[in-house]
C-alpha cells in the first residue's frame, strides 16, 4: 500500500486537534483533578483548601460503609451483566432459528434500547409505585410482600431487573449479528455430526461467538458500574437504609450532596484503578480463550 | 436398492416447486453424480438425503429404513461442504473427531480412527493445527476425512472441489475416485462440472428443473443422451443442435434424406462437434470459419454452415474467413424429437 506524505508539519496535528481537545477536557483533566483533589480537604463552603496527604484514602478504608457499597456494587454488576448476557443470547438464538416473522420479533426486542437509562429509571418508579403500580401489584398478589421503598432487598431485586431489561436490547442485537456471522455450513455440518442441540449450541454456536460475548462482557460490566447511575437517581437514590448505592452513586452522593469533594474524589481514583485493573485482566486471561 | 427416493417434492413457496416427484436410486457402494446447471435443485436433493431440507412429499430410504423423519445426526450419512465447513476453533483433531466423541465412541477407538483416516489422507501432521493455518488443498482433506472417519452408509458431497483452483482439483478428483474405489461406501456427488461427473461417476444423473432428464453410466449419457438438454450440457464444447422440418416422415437435412418415422413438423438433430471430421465420409460441408480457439493439441473452430452456427473439434488449424471442406459421418448424427 502507498502511504501518503504530507509536507505540511502541523496539518496532522490539526486533523487529530479535535479529538485530543475532548479527550483532554472531558478525560484527561477531570481525572487529574480527581488525583489532585483527593488529596486535598476543604471545608464544608469550598472556601478554602488544604493537603491532606492519604487521609481521605485512609478515611475510605476505615469505612464499613465504603465496603458494603463494594460488595453491592460487585453483586449487582455480576446479577446484570449474567442475566442481560444470558437472556439476550437465548433470545437472539430463538430469534435466529425461527423461519417466520423474523423481523418482527427483532424490532420489538431492539426497542427498549432506545431508552436513556433514566427514562428506564422513571418508567420503572411507575410500574414499582406502590399505589399505582402494575409490577408492585403483581408481585404482591403473587404473595411476596414485595416493597423496595423499605425492603432492602427487593429494592435491590428491582434495581436489577430493571437494569438487566434495559441492557438485554444491546446484548440482543450484538449477539444476533454475532450468529448470522456464522457460517451456515458450519451449523448444518454440526447438525450432521451431533444430534442433542444443546450440545450443538456449546459445542459449536458458543465458542464461535466468544469475540462477541467478550465484547459484551465488557460493556456489560462497564455499563453496570457506570451507566446504572441515571436508572439509581430516577428509581430507590440509593435507599432503603443505603443498600442499593453503586460506586459510583457513592462518589455523587458524598461529593455532590455530601459536599466532601476530597473523599469523593479519593473514591473515584480507585474505582478508576479498580476498572482499569479489571480491563487489564479481561483482556489479558480472558482474551486467550476468546476464537477470533 | 440401498438409497431409494420415491416419488419427493420440494418446494419454499406455493408458485415455485424446486422438485418435482423426483425418483432415484442407487445400490450399495455405487457413486452417484447429480450434474446440472445452477438452480436445477441438484444442492436442495442432496441436502434432502442429509435431512437438511424437509420434504413435502414422497420417502426417502437409507439401507431399507425410512429416514423422511430422522434428523441429519441420526441418518447415518457424512455430508462434505462446497466451502469445507470445518469448525474453525477446533484442531484438525478436534474435527475429525466430534462426530465420533458425539456418538458415545470410546476414546482409544476414537484416537485409532482419526490416525488411520489421517494417514490415508495424508494430513497426519496438521493434526493439532487449526483450520485457518491450512491451504485450502489441505482444508478439503480434513473435510473429507471428517466424513470418511464415521464410516457412514452414505456420502454426500456438495460440489466439494468448486473452490480449488483447476490443477488441485484434478488432482483432488482423482484422489476421491480413488478413495471411493477402496473404502466402497455409497457416494452422491453434486455437481455442475460435467468434467467431474464423467470422471468420477457409475452413473450420472442430469437434472434440469427440478427433473431427471436422464439416468446413465457416463457413456450412456455421452453416446445416447436422452434429450436436448442432455447431449448439450454434457460435452465441452457442446453439441451442435439444428432445428429441422419433417414432410412426410423424412426430413432433409444438409441434403441428405433421413426417414424419421415421426409425424411431428420439426425436429432436432445434434452432432458432437467432435465427430465433424476432415476425412471424406457421408455428408459433406462447407464451413465459413469465423474463429478459431487453439488448445495446443487441438482447435476448436466456430464457424457458419447454411446459415447456421456450428462448433468443430479438429487438428487444423484455419485462419479468420477461411472456407472449409468437413465431412460428417451418419451415424454420429442424433435425432431428438
Amino acid at each position: 500500500m502507498k502511504k501518503v506524505q504530507f509536507n505540511h508539519r502541523f496539518l496532522p496535528y490539526l486533523f487529530i486537534a479535535p479529538q485530543i481537545i475532548i479527550v483532554v477536557i472531558f478525560f484527561l483533566w477531570p481525572s487529574a483533578m480527581a488525583v489532585y483533589y483527593s488529596f486535598q480537604m476543604q471545608d464544608a463552603f469550598g472556601v478554602s483548601m488544604q493537603f491532606v496527604g492519604i487521609d481521605n484514602y485512609r478515611d475510605i478504608f476505615a469505612n464499613m460503609e465504603y465496603f458494603h457499597t463494594c460488595v453491592f456494587t460487585l453483586l449487582f454488576s455480576v446479577a446484570v451483566t449474567l442475566f442481560s448476557l444470558s437472556i439476550g443470547l437465548f433470545l437472539a438464538y430463538k430469534v435466529n432459528t425461527i423461519l417466520r416473522a423474523k423481523s418482527v420479533y427483532r424490532t420489538l426486542f431492539m426497542w427498549p434500547y432506545a431508552l436513556a437509562p433514566a427514562i428506564v429509571g422513571l418508567i420503572a418508579s411507575f410500574l414499582f409505585n406502590e399505589s399505582h403500580g402494575d409490577l408492585y401489584a403483581f408481585l404482591n398478589q403473587l404473595g411476596w410482600q414485595f416493597d423496595p421503598k423499605s425492603d432492602p432487598f427487593d429494592a435491590q431485586a428491582m434495581l436489577i431487573f430493571v437494569a438487566s431489561w434495559k441492557q438485554i436490547s444491546v446484548n440482543f442485537i450484538f449477539f444476533l449479528s454475532g450468529l448470522q456471522g456464522i457460517p451456515r455450513g458450519v451449523i448444518e455440518a454440526s447438525k450432521i455430526d451431533c444430534q442433542s442441540a444443546i450440545r450443538r449450541f456449546w459445542t459449536i454456536t458458543f465458542p464461535l461467538l466468544s469475540p462477541t460475548t467478550f465484547f459484551l462482557l465488557i460493556t456489560n460490566i462497564t455499563y453496570a458500574f457506570f451507566e446504572t447511575f441515571g436508572l439509581i437517581d430516577t428509581t430507590t437514590r440509593g435507599t432503603p437504609m443505603g443498600e442499593t448505592k453503586t460506586l459510583a452513586y457513592k462518589i455523587y452522593q458524598d461529593g455532590f450532596l455530601g459536599a466532601d469533594i476530597g473523599g469523593s474524589s479519593a473514591q473515584s481514583v480507585i474505582l478508576m484503578l479498580f476498572v482499569l485493573a479489571l480491563t487489564v485482566f479481561q483482556f489479558k486471561y480472558l482474551e486467550k480463550k476468546v476464537h477470533y | 436398492m440401498y438409497l431409494n427416493i420415491k416419488d419427493v417434492d420440494k418446494s419454499y413457496s406455493k408458485e415455485k416447486k424446486i422438485i418435482h416427484g423426483l425418483s432415484l436410486e442407487a445400490e450399495k457402494g455405487e457413486f452417484l453424480v447429480i450434474v446440472g446447471p445452477s438452480g436445477c435443485g441438484k444442492s436442495t436433493l442432496l441436502r434432502m438425503i442429509a435431512g437438511l431440507e424437509e420434504i413435502d412429499r414422497g420417502i426417502i430410504e437409507i439401507d431399507g429404513q425410512v429416514v423422511n423423519s430422522l434428523s441429519p445426526a441420526q441418518r447415518d450419512i457424512a455430508m462434505v461442504f462446497q466451502n469445507y465447513a470445518l469448525y474453525p476453533h477446533m484442531s484438525v483433531y478436534k474435527n475429525l473427531s466430534y462426530g465420533l466423541k458425539n456418538r458415545g465412541f470410546d476414546k482409544g477407538l476414537i484416537e485409532q480412527r482419526v490416525h488411520e483416516v489421517a494417514k490415508l489422507l495424508q494430513i497426519e501432521e496438521f493434526l493439532f493445527r487449526k483450520p485457518s493455518a491450512l491451504s485450502g488443498g489441505q482444508r478439503q482433506r480434513v473435510a473429507m476425512g471428517r466424513a470418511i472417519v464415521r464410516e457412514p452408509k452414505v456420502f454426500l458431497y456438495d460440489e466439494p472441489l468448486s473452490n480449488l483452483d483447476a490443477k488441485l482439483r484434478h488432482q483432488m478428483r482423482i484422489e476421491i475416485r480413488k478413495l471411493h474405489e477402496r473404502l466402497g461406501i455409497t457416494s452422491v456427488y453434486v455437481t455442475h462440472d460435467q468434467v467431474e461427473a464423467m470422471t468420477l461417476a457409475d452413473r450420472i444423473v442430469v437434472m434440469n428443473e427440478g427433473k431427471i432428464e436422464q439416468i446413465g453410466t457416463p457413456d450412456e449419457i455421452y453416446n445416447t443422451p436422452a434429450s436436448v438438454f442432455v447431449a448439450k450440457f454434457m460435452g465441452t464444447p457442446p453439441m451442435n443442435i439444428f432445428q429441422v422440418k419433417i414432410s412426410n416422415g423424412k426430413m432433409d437435412f444438409l441434403g441428405i434424406e433421413v426417414e424419421t418415422g415421426s409425424s411431428d413438423d420439426t425436429l432436432f438433430v445434434g452432432i458432437r462437434p467432435e465427430a465433424i471430421q476432415d476425412e471424406e465420409s457421408d455428408i459433406s460441408i462447407e464451413v465459413a470459419v469465423t474463429m478459431v480457439e487453439r488448445l495446443g493439441s487441438e482447435n476448436i473452430i466456430y464457424g457458419e454452415c447454411m446459415g447456421e452456427q456450428v462448433i468443430i473439434k479438429s487438428k487444423k488449424t484455419p485462419s479468420k474467413n477461411d472456407t472449409m471442406q468437413f465431412y460428417i459421418p451418419k451415424e454420429s448424427i442424433f435425432i431428438f424429437s
